[in-house]
């Protein structure tokens, strides 16, 4: 078994694997109970499983859990909750971005690494960021219209 | 039916409540899809005229919706409320809504063709206005005034000179109707709708937006295993042989093999994941898949079983005879088969004791599948109950129902809680397809750039008629019998142009397969046939030298049909 250590939403945690390789992913889901963070395809490809690593959004299902040791891991739980959205999810909420919701953590968290690298992005640059984060019901006009809104929101609320 | 309640009733003292990682979130409160405490209603009435099936009013004035149609992302968890809101003059925070779950929910049908709200929706409206007419007549005889002198305000029935008060929860509070939907109970005036017609924001997206909802994918029960299904490596391969050893060194792991049916499971679920990629496995070769590039022309040339009519009206000479001066104009259409492709892969749970069932699964006809699964597992189908959670959005019959009746399998063979989840390449390759269309139009365009004759052409894979499930995968793999057949969804619909055109044929030729399984997939009214015709309207406007917008405008060649004001 070996031993991993973890920083995840601001917490150290500590969890046991019996493969060193373990994915981040599985790691939150199972060991962390943090299921806001969802598969979809386990190859990186559709962003569903997105989550921030040091600020930088990441892939957790190709990302492994040993890699991201020492540095912070926040999942959408470590933003806000359902009576007090962050900014960001609040713009989710107003827009009602979301269908089936399953993708909608991903798009959440990709959203935000880029409104914290780039303050007040573009249409494109919102749609350049969310390229790589695949929705099947056609929530996507209504995401963008959501980033859109928590970058247009006066500085100062986070 | 009273037997059936007293069955229910005896399944429930058997088994008690069983404790689901489904309780309150973070914060405390209970997500929007599910109801904390569920389970006090088991016993209640499911029958499909009763008013107690679809509602109930409890003591603290408080509703709780029991819906059979589910929501599988399009607002119906919204919309429901705002319906019965609306009849009762209830605020909608009050109202709670359990849906899709054989043992508290009447049977509405599947969740599909873009009925929920225009069946299912209507049934419950006629209920909670019954609801309303019971109301207000205990009212009147419990203040003393005739109904006409009273008036509803958020639940609490008052008399209009501000005489007296009774609030719903005083009148019914948890109690049972007793009343069959009363077809004649007068619903309000759209006039004086509150909520209906306006656009509300959905219960349940703060907890998908935060991370709190949980889908299926979500749940856990005590004792799980989780499960990954081994594929044939082509169509019809057949298993040959399985090296348990290939997996001993993934501890815990272990393989359950049901003849062609194979699996791994083991308690955590990466291990699953590990043992399912480790394991070796021998198959025959199989018959494959059929020759992609031939697909249409296998259409084209097939035995058909029957034409339908779906449009024949007018003189259709001009097709095989142009006038002079006419123009003939033709195309064919070719739609592929396309998958769901549901963003999260299919997963499904069970726990199958000797003389129950419990399956979680999304499946957008959770009472359809409670047949199934009795079927398959051996039980009577009141000792089986399926209960809808969320999955990823579904647009049609995925693989929900193959992971759920697999969980199922696993389950009964195992002795414990099972959950499988498919893989990306499991949905993709495997989900139930939208089918294959061909389409060819006809259409000969006179001088004046009228539509002078107009033909449709499709050949279609024709469904089975009263199959009750699309064939799963994982009873053909194990051997269990099942009804043969396909279902293929409304896709007969909008092949006739939705035009005044005075002479049309619209036929279907009816083929009897498709080289992979099919099942309905969005939009009801069929996105290939529409296209097929909206396309060769444009090519039609173009031979006619009009711009395609104008030319379904009055004035133009091609006249807006009244179909869709007249219904």
């Amino acid at each position: 078994m070996a031993k991993l250590a973890l920083r995840v939403n601001g917490g150290n945690r500590e969890i046991e694997s019996a493969d060193p390789d373990v994915p981040l992913l599985y790691v939150l889901r199972n060991d962390l109970g943090l299921t806001g963070t969802h598969f979809g395809c386990g190859l990186a490809q559709c962003g569903a499983c997105t989550v921030l690593v040091g600020g930088r959004a990441v892939r957790s299902c190709v990302t492994s859990a040993r890699s991201v040791a020492g540095q912070d891991v926040v999942t959408i739980e470590g933003l806000g909750s359902p009576d007090r959205p962050d900014p960001l999810q609040a713009a989710f909420i107003a827009e009602q971005a979301a269908q089936c919701g399953y993708c909608t953590a991903g798009m959440v968290m990709t959203a935000r690494a880029l409104l914290a690298r780039t303050r007040r992005p573009s249409e494109q640059q919102v749609r350049q960021a969310l390229a790589g984060n695949l929705c099947r019901c056609g929530s996507h006009a209504r995401v963008i219209r959501a980033v859109l809104r928590a970058a247009s929101a006066p500085p100062g609320g986070r | 039916m009273a037997a059936l309640s007293i069955s229910r009733r005896s399944f429930l003292a058997a088994g008690g409540v069983l404790v689901v990682g489904l309780g309150l979130d973070g914060v405390g409160r209970a997500p929007a899809q599910t109801v904390a405490g569920a389970d006090r209603f088991l016993g209640k009435s499911l029958a499909p005229d009763a008013v107690d099936s679809f509602l109930a009013v409890h003591a603290d004035g408080s509703v709780t919706l029991f819906v059979g149609k589910v929501d599988i992302g399009t607002g119906g968890r919204i919309a429901m409320r705002q319906i019965v809101g609306e009849e009762l003059d209830v605020p909608l925070e009050r109202i709670a809504m359990i849906e899709g779950d054989t043992a508290l929910t009447p049977n509405q049908g599947a969740t599909a063709g873009s009925y929920g709200i225009a069946r299912g929706g209507t049934q419950l409206r006629q209920a909670a206005a019954t609801a309303r007419q019971a109301l207000l007549a205990q009212a009147a005889q419990r203040l003393g005034r005739p109904a006409g002198d009273l008036q509803i305000v958020d639940g609490v029935v008052r008399a209009k000179d501000g005489t007296g008060a009774v609030t719903y929860g005083e009148l019914i509070g948890d109690r049972a109707f007793n009343l069959k939907v009363d077809g004649g109970a007068p619903l309000k005036a759209p006039q004086s709708f509150r909520f209906i017609g306006k656009s509300l924001p959905r219960p349940d997206l703060p907890a998908k937006v935060t991370g709190r909802h949980r889908y299926l994918h979500d749940l856990t029960l005590p004792d799980m295993l989780h499960a990954r299904v081994i594929r044939p490596p082509a169509l019809g391969a057949t298993l040959v042989s399985v090296d348990e050893s290939s997996v001993a060194a993934i501890g815990g792991a272990r393989v359950v093999r049901i003849q062609n049916f194979l699996a791994v499971v083991a308690e955590r679920e990466w291990d699953a994941v590990r043992a399912a990629r480790a394991l070796q496995s021998k198959w025959t070769a199989g018959t494959g898949l059929p020759d992609s590039t031939k697909e249409f022309d296998s259409m084209r040339a097939s035995r058909v079983v029957r034409d339908q009519e779906i449009a024949k009206r007018g003189d259709l000479s001009a097709l095989s005879a142009p006038a002079p001066g006419m123009r003939a104009l033709a195309a064919s259409y070719r739609w592929p088969v396309q998958t769901h492709g549901s963003i999260g892969p299919s997963c499904g749970v069970a726990d199958v004791r000797a003389d129950r069932a419990t399956v979680w699964s999304s499946s957008q006809n959770t009472h359809g599948f409670q047949a199934t699964c009795a079927r398959f597992l051996g039980l009577e189908r009141d000792r089986v109950r399926v209960i809808y959670l969320d999955g990823a959005g579904s647009y049609g019959p995925n693989g929900a129902d193959d992971a759920a009746a697999e969980a199922a399998l696993l389950s009964k063979a195992l002795g414990k809680p099972v959950r499988v989840q498919w893989t990306r390449q499991e949905e993709h390759g495997l989900d139930p397809k939208g089918p294959a269309q061909l389409l060819e139009l006809r259409a000969a365009v006179d001088a004046d750039g009228e539509v002078a004759a107009w033909e449709t052409q499709a050949w279609l894979p024709i469904a089975t008629a009263n199959l009750p499930n699309i064939p799963l995968l994982s009873l053909d793999a194990a051997g269990i019998p099942q009804t043969p057949g396909r279902s293929t969804g409304l896709i007969y619909q909008n092949v006739d142009p939705p035009y005044t055109m005075p002479n049309v044929n619209a036929v279907v030729h009816w083929i009897p397969d498709a080289p992979l399984r099919t099942s309905a997939i969005r939009a009801p009214g069929k996105v290939a046939n529409t296209f097929a015709v909206e396309s060769f309207v444009d090519e039609v406007a173009a031979l006619a030298r009009v711009h395609p917008v104008d030319s379904v405008s009055a004035a133009s060649p091609i006249r807006a049909a009244s179909r869709f004001c007249d219904g």
